[in-house]
């Protein structure tokens, strides 16, 4: 049987044991399990940050996130996690780059959070320091964004917030529809963070119904171009952070 | 035991990864315009770079080379996007020049300079052991678009453009 590196580190010197890991970043999108276009997105996404060199892990806690293509040999690990509340999700999290073995350790956890389970509890600092929503430009949806950003910011006062509008036809709408959303965003106990906006959403589906990820099965698309944007500025900002 | 040739392009492929931006080769020892391109690479957002080797004194010639079959591959990208979508190559951005050699003259270095980083890129390439090289950057890469100082609860932030 194949034995990893770990298996067989007690033979050398203590010195050569690897240093514990830091824990790994994570970025928590705030949707209902019933949102496929939620899904859709944080598995595209994680594809197009792994082709970017990150190594990303993604802890999934909603049974729909079981039927997703498998992506492990995208670079991608992903973890399930058979838990129902916040502080399970948040130990999963943490106790991630114990559990994937596969080397290199992750960097960058992702994973899907039910509005209802946002709360004070235990695990909100690891699970809600930085968050994402989907906002569209409706006021209905816009509405829905900043309810969920409330309580965000319940949970944890100074936490940030991240929007990546969708349903928007242009940049033009898109920046529109965030002006909006930054007015109505009204507490003061958050940071809320632009991070650019997808265009025709329905490709995302499309890719995951071929089993590719967007940026391979439609690469020159604007849908592929729009994930790109937002991979990038994510990236920036997390790599901004560590330094 | 691989060709000294061979195992010199591995230990560049191996150099090219380690930059800053990476550079991923995705073909090596294409035909282009007339004489053939080391390697053709690209960087996590698609970005095409092509890769020359000049031996000591030949650098100056190589630039121009460089230049030249930037010129040649430039219009073709598109045509790679459709063979080979999965690569994502940013082929509206063309191709830029990264130019390798152990010395540089100070014509190349000007010439380099006055091209711009967007353009031309000069490294010089240093043995590290005997199977190992290591790629020192004479010019910084290209700035990004735009600075972009994300303002809290403002700004809306994209570089797409309608």
């Amino acid at each position: 049987m194949a034995r990893e590196l770990a298996d067989v580190l007690h033979y050398f010197l203590e010195d050569a044991r690897p240093a514990p890991c830091a824990p790994p970043r994570c970025l928590a999108l705030v949707a209902e399990p019933d949102e496929l276009l939620g899904a859709a997105f944080l598995w595209n996404l994680a594809h197009e940050l792994a082709r970017r060199g990150n190594s990303v892990a993604w802890v999934s806690a909603l049974s729909d996130e079981e039927l997703l293509p498998d992506d492990a040999c995208a670079g991608i690990q992903r973890l399930l996690a058979p838990v129902a509340e916040l502080a399970g999700l948040a130990a999963a999290v943490r106790e991630a780059g114990a559990k994937l073995r596969a080397r290199p350790a992750p960097e960058l956890v992702l994973t899907r959070v039910p509005p209802s389970w946002l709360g004070p509890e235990a695990g909100a600092q690891d699970l809600l320091a930085w968050t994402l929503l989907l906002a569209g430009p409706e006021l209905e949806r816009r509405d829905e964004a900043r309810v969920r950003s409330q309580r965000i910011a319940d949970a944890l006062p100074g936490a940030r917030i991240g929007v990546t509008l969708t349903g928007v036809r242009s940049v033009r709408e898109a920046e529109a529809a965030f002006g909006a959303l930054a007015r109505d965003f009204s507490t003061p106990r958050a940071e809320l963070w632009s991070y650019g906006l997808l265009l025709d959403d329905h490709l995302l589906y499309d890719a995951l119904l071929a089993r590719r990820p967007l940026t391979h099965h439609r690469p020159e698309s604007r849908a592929a171009l729009a994930l790109r944007d937002v991979a990038r500025l994510l990236e920036e900002d997390w790599r901004r952070d560590a330094a | 035991m691989l060709p000294e040739r061979k195992r010199e392009r591995l230990a560049l492929r191996a150099a090219l990864l380690r930059l800053t931006p990476p550079l991923e080769a995705v073909a090596e020892d294409v035909l282009g315009i007339v004489s053939r391109i080391d390697l053709v690479t690209r960087d996590p957002d698609g970005e095409v770079t092509l890769v020359l080797t000049a031996a000591q004194g030949a650098d100056l010639a190589r630039l121009a080379e460089g230049l030249a079959q930037c010129a040649w591959l430039t219009p073709r990208l598109a045509d790679w996007n459709q063979l080979a979508p999965h690569l994502g190559l940013a082929s509206e951005r063309g191709a830029r020049l990264l130019l390798v050699a152990p010395r540089f003259d100070e014509r190349t270095r000007a010439a380099a300079e006055s091209l711009g980083s967007e353009r031309v890129r000069l490294a010089e390439l240093v043995p590290r052991g005997e199977l190992d090289v290591e790629l020192r950057p004479l010019t910084e890469p290209p700035p990004a678009p735009t600075e972009r100082v994300p303002r809290p609860a403002t700004g809306f932030r994209t570089n797409l453009r309608d």
